[in-house]
């Protein structure tokens, strides 16, 4: 088995000459941590969506790495992204979702903070109805932020703190998608669902990213969108992806379609994307409605993909909307056996990482080559983990 | 136990934060030391500010009064 630090230099050559990541990267608890610190804490990772807390006051506690996170829509309707612990004795603030209706009340020993993480209340810190002291100052003592950013309803954060800023960082892609730079309608309850799936989430980033599978994975997609009809989308060091030039709406049994993103342009009457936002976040764009996919990694064999799809408006129909949902879990669904296979197949020790098909495979190497070089650059900095003992 | 602190222990076991305002600020206002008012108060405070409740300011008025809040 690999030992840490893994070997590298294999995945950063040439794809024709490339290997992928070694299987440490998939069943190794110390290398994975190590990856971790570099890809997931250390870049922009999604963590949840903004429609997860669509009024003022909505709170959601989520996990990442390990780490108890708090995202909550506040007072002024900001979505924010605390560390979900008070600053008093480390108790776990919010332990279910739920609204805040005025403060953030830790439950152990009554401690407040706003929405917006200032500490504002602390009861009997002084002594029994004293609730100052001149040792403890507010203003030092709120919740402690974890920096984030919003972009197409993805709450995307930066654990580590000192990751390039969101839009320098995804500059090429926002570019790339300028023309879907539209208002996006969460699609509500049905338009948002999950698959818990045992596999390392980069798995699920691999078979997202490249077209190769499609025909053998997806049959059904033979008929419309065929191999051909799709091309590959590479930018080193950024994202990575497929595209195809055949996208076909969806269409309601009167024939109804859903109503296009507003001048959205003729390129994309035909043309779709769908790419892997590295690390952790899997997009769609199409004329008529977009999805997002958060990868969480819930272990290092074990991945909950959380599935949310957007439209053009508010007000589509129910029935349509159903509809495309179901198709879209059964094309998902369709992947759940490769990613989890793949898995096990990371336990075969001859396994050296695979070796990639230079027409084929570009996307996935693109991300290989990306997760490798933001490994070595977190060797170079000398950086503990993110999570290590003080 | 008197009336009040039955009401107060059932409104904790019923997690009826919004009537442990006002039963603590009632509390308050029966109690004679300064000591147990402000004890009191800073729970009725507590529980307005966790619910935005609108006796929120003037038990924060009230505490700063007695030098207890910021």
């Amino acid at each position: 088995m690999d030992q840490t630090p893994t070997n590298l230099s294999a995945v950063r050559r040439p794809i024709n000459q490339a290997r992928g990541l070694p299987n440490a990267h998939y069943i190794d608890d110390a290398v994975i941590a190590e990856e971790s610190a570099a890809v997931l804490a250390g870049q922009w990772a999604g963590l949840a969506v903004a429609s997860d807390v669509p009024e003022v006051g909505d709170a959601v506690p989520i996990s990442f790495l390990g780490m108890p996170l708090l995202l909550v829509r506040s007072r002024s309707g900001v979505v924010r992204v605390f560390q979900n612990v008070c600053r008093h004795r480390g108790m776990i603030l919010v332990a279910e979702p739920r609204k805040i209706e005025g403060a953030i009340r830790c439950p152990y020993h009554s401690w407040c903070y706003s929405t917006d993480g200032k500490l504002v209340s602390t009861p009997h810190v002084g002594g029994p109805g004293q609730n100052t002291h001149a040792d403890i100052d507010r203003s030092l003592l709120g919740l402690i932020e974890v920096r984030s950013h919003v972009w197409r309803d993805v709450v995307w954060i930066n654990l580590s703190g000192d990751a390039p800023k969101f839009e320098a960082a995804f500059a090429d892609l926002i570019k790339r998608w300028s023309d879907f730079d539209k208002p996006l309608y969460h699609g509500g309850a049905e338009s948002r669902f999950q698959f818990d799936i045992n596999c390392n989430w980069k798995l699920a980033v691999e078979n997202y990213c490249e077209s190769y599978h499609l025909p053998w994975i997806h049959p059904g997609l033979n008929s419309y969108s065929r191999l051909e009809d799709h091309y590959n989308i590479e930018n080193p060091g950024k994202f990575s992806g497929q595209g195809t030039e055949v996208y076909r709406q969806l269409q309601s049994d009167s024939g109804d379609v859903f109503p296009d993103f507003p001048d959205v342009g003729e390129k994309w009457n035909d043309a779709a994307e769908y790419i892997a936002a590295y690390p952790n976040v899997l997009l769609g764009a199409q004329r008529d409605h977009a999805f997002a996919i958060i990868l969480e990694p819930a272990g290092k064999d074990r991945t909950i993909e959380h599935v949310h799809i957007y439209y053009a408006a508010s007000d589509i129909d129910e029935n349509m909307r159903i509809k495309n949902a179901d198709q879209w879990k059964g094309v998902f669904a369709e992947d759940v056996f490769v990613v989890e296979g793949m898995q096990r197949g990371r336990l075969g020790s001859g396994f050296d990482g695979g070796k990639f098909s230079p027409a084929m495979d570009g996307p996935t190497h693109n991300f290989h080559d990306w997760v490798a070089q933001k490994i070595e650059a977190f060797r170079a900095n000398d950086k503990p983990p993110a999570h290590a003992a003080e | 136990m008197d009336d009040l602190d039955r009401r107060l222990l059932s409104a904790h076991h019923a997690g009826d934060h919004w009537a442990l305002v006002t039963l603590y600020a009632k509390a308050a206002n029966t109690a004679v030391e300064i000591e147990a008012i402000c004890f009191y108060l800073t729970h009725a405070y507590v529980f307005a500010l966790e619910q935005s409740h609108p006796d929120a300011p003037a038990l924060h008025a009230r505490l700063k009064a007695y030098g207890r809040e910021e």
